[in-house]
């Protein structure tokens, strides 16, 4: 975890349309993706080699794992922040999600500057 | 009781010493004699009566009682007598049950010996509730309270005696109750099942609009970049502001207790900061006071609507960039009425005039909205600054 992180973001999200909304955000706000993944298993393994310095991360994804698996493992194995993005606040999913001590919680539908006030939060702590 | 004391008795000596008394003495010792005889004759009539007395009340009370009651004996447990009520709670005459076992007419069952046989060994009466049987093979609750008569030297069981209460009225009504209650328990068991499987359903909604909602978010966001035009990216962007605006609230109501209503002054004061914010760095203050007032779907989309359009005008056309504020208030005005106002402090714009000619679609909107919540609205613009105010009915709780 002493090592560098890349100065970029990648997007864990298994909706296309939204992964690809969410790039476009990240890109007017001037920040670089450095990648998409779809399943935890891929956010992992694209995590592990890009190291990027925030992960905005869906809980809800295909396959049996979820967001917070792949935050736990990516915290333990990178240490990239992690920023939720979530379309429910239900309690049982916010449990889930605080057991990863998250960077943030965004909610969907998620507006620009959220986006960037979470993701300047996060780079400064 | 004993025959006349023997002490009275004419002693035969005493009669052949009459003749030699005086006749006036042995006349004296006669009617004190007769006097005795007559005293103790009524003694023992009185006596004789009060057994007699003693026996037709006991007779009395036994026949007439309103419970049962059963003499059996202790050792063959065969019935000696049984009073009316007795024999009536079971379908007999008493004189058909004399002479008959005690146990036949307890359900099969409910037979129990144990009770008694401990009573038989020296342990207090007893008393449980159990079936009989009638003649008609029917059961019927009684409450039987049993004990012994012992002699009084020996300590041998001379009678045992029952009294038999029937309860059946009272034992069905508790079972009725019981079942009545284990009916009630499992309907609320189902309804807190339905009702937790409907929350999971209505969660699941909210997350699926929200999410869809973001799908739209992004939709707007690829069809904007390929746009040259700055007044329809503009517009686009607008119409993100309104999707937010809806996504706010299932937001709310996914925080909610009842997943149905929320409390409206949390909502209007995140939503009018989404706006604040999304208008990028202005150097605007924006203050929100909303009376705490409960509300569901069918209100709060249209007013977070109405609230979007109206802080969103203000953001745009009365600052010119510069700094101001905006205030956005909603009060209960009376009873069933409230009042929604959107002030700035801004140079003052004509909201009819705001995009040209034609009413822009943010005009369209107000009014339609207005009209949706049956409330009016009245616009002053002058140099303080515009005043947006809407006089509307309170949502009816849902």
């Amino acid at each position: 975890m002493t090592e560098r992180l890349e100065d970029c973001v990648a997007i864990v999200e298994d909706e296309f349309l939204i992964a690809a909304g969410l790039s476009m955000q990240l890109e007017n706000l001037g920040m670089t993706v450095c990648g998409t993944a779809a399943t935890a298993d891929e956010a992992v393994a694209l995590a592990q080699a890009a190291r990027p310095a925030i992960v905005l991360m869906d809980v809800r994804l295909s396959g049996d794992k979820d967001g917070v698996d792949a935050a736990l493992a990516i915290h333990e194995t990178v240490g990239s922040k992690v920023i939720f993005v979530t379309a429910s606040r239900e309690p049982a999913t916010m449990d889930r999600i605080r057991l990863d001590h998250p960077a943030a919680v965004l909610f969907k539908p998620v507006l620009d500057w959220q986006l960037r006030q979470a993701i300047s939060a996060a780079l400064e702590s | 009781m004993r025959d006349v004391d023997p002490q009275l008795a004419v002693k035969p000596q005493e009669q052949n010493l009459g003749r030699a008394l005086h006749a006036d003495d042995r006349l004296s010792e006669l009617e004190d004699l007769n006097a005795r005889l007559t005293a103790a004759l009524a003694e023992k009539t009185r006596a004789e009566q009060a057994q007699a007395h003693s026996e037709a009340h006991f007779r009395a009370s036994f026949e007439s009682a309103a419970v049962g009651q059963v003499h059996y004996d202790p050792v063959t447990g065969v019935i000696i007598r049984a009073n009316p009520a007795y024999a009536a709670m079971l379908g007999y005459e008493p004189e058909e049950l004399v002479g008959r076992l005690g146990s036949d007419f307890t359900h099969p069952d409910d037979k129990d010996g144990a009770p008694y046989r401990s009573m038989l060994d020296g342990a207090e009466g007893y008393s449980r509730e159990k079936r009989y049987v009638r003649r008609d093979g029917t059961p019927v609750w009684g409450r039987v309270s049993a004990s012994l008569v012992r002699a009084p030297g020996s300590n041998a069981p001379l009678l045992a005696v029952a009294v038999v209460e029937d309860v059946d009225e009272a034992h069905k009504a508790r079972v009725a109750l019981e079942l009545a209650k284990q009916h009630l328990e499992v309907v609320v068991e189902e309804r807190t099942a339905a009702l937790a499987q409907r929350d999971l359903l209505l969660r699941e909604v909210y997350h699926r609009v929200k999410n869809n909602l973001q799908i739209v978010d992004s939709l707007l966001l690829m069809q904007g970049r390929r746009l040259t035009d700055s007044d329809a990216k503009a517009a686009l962007e607008n119409l993100r502001g309104r999707v937010y605006a809806l996504g706010l609230v299932h937001h709310q109501l996914m925080g909610s207790k009842d997943l149905e209503t929320f409390d409206i002054a949390p909502f209007l004061d995140e939503l009018s900061q989404h706006l604040l914010e999304g208008a990028g760095g202005a150097d605007v203050s924006l203050c929100v006071r909303a009376a705490p007032l409960k509300v569901g779907l069918d209100f709060a989309i249209p007013l977070g609507l109405l609230v979007t359009e109206l802080v969103t005008n203000s953001m745009k056309h009365a600052f010119g960039g510069g700094p101001g504020g905006i205030e956005v208030t909603l009060d209960e005005a009376e009873t069933g009425h409230l009042v929604l106002q959107v002030a700035d402090n801004g140079r003052g714009y004509d909201p009819a005039v705001i995009g040209g000619p034609s009413p822009s679609l943010g005009a369209t909107i107000i009014e339609g909205l207005v009209r949706q919540l049956r409330g009016v609205l009245t616009i002053s613009s002058d140099s303080g600054g515009v005043r947006s105010l809407v006089h509307l009915p309170s949502p009816v709780q849902p």
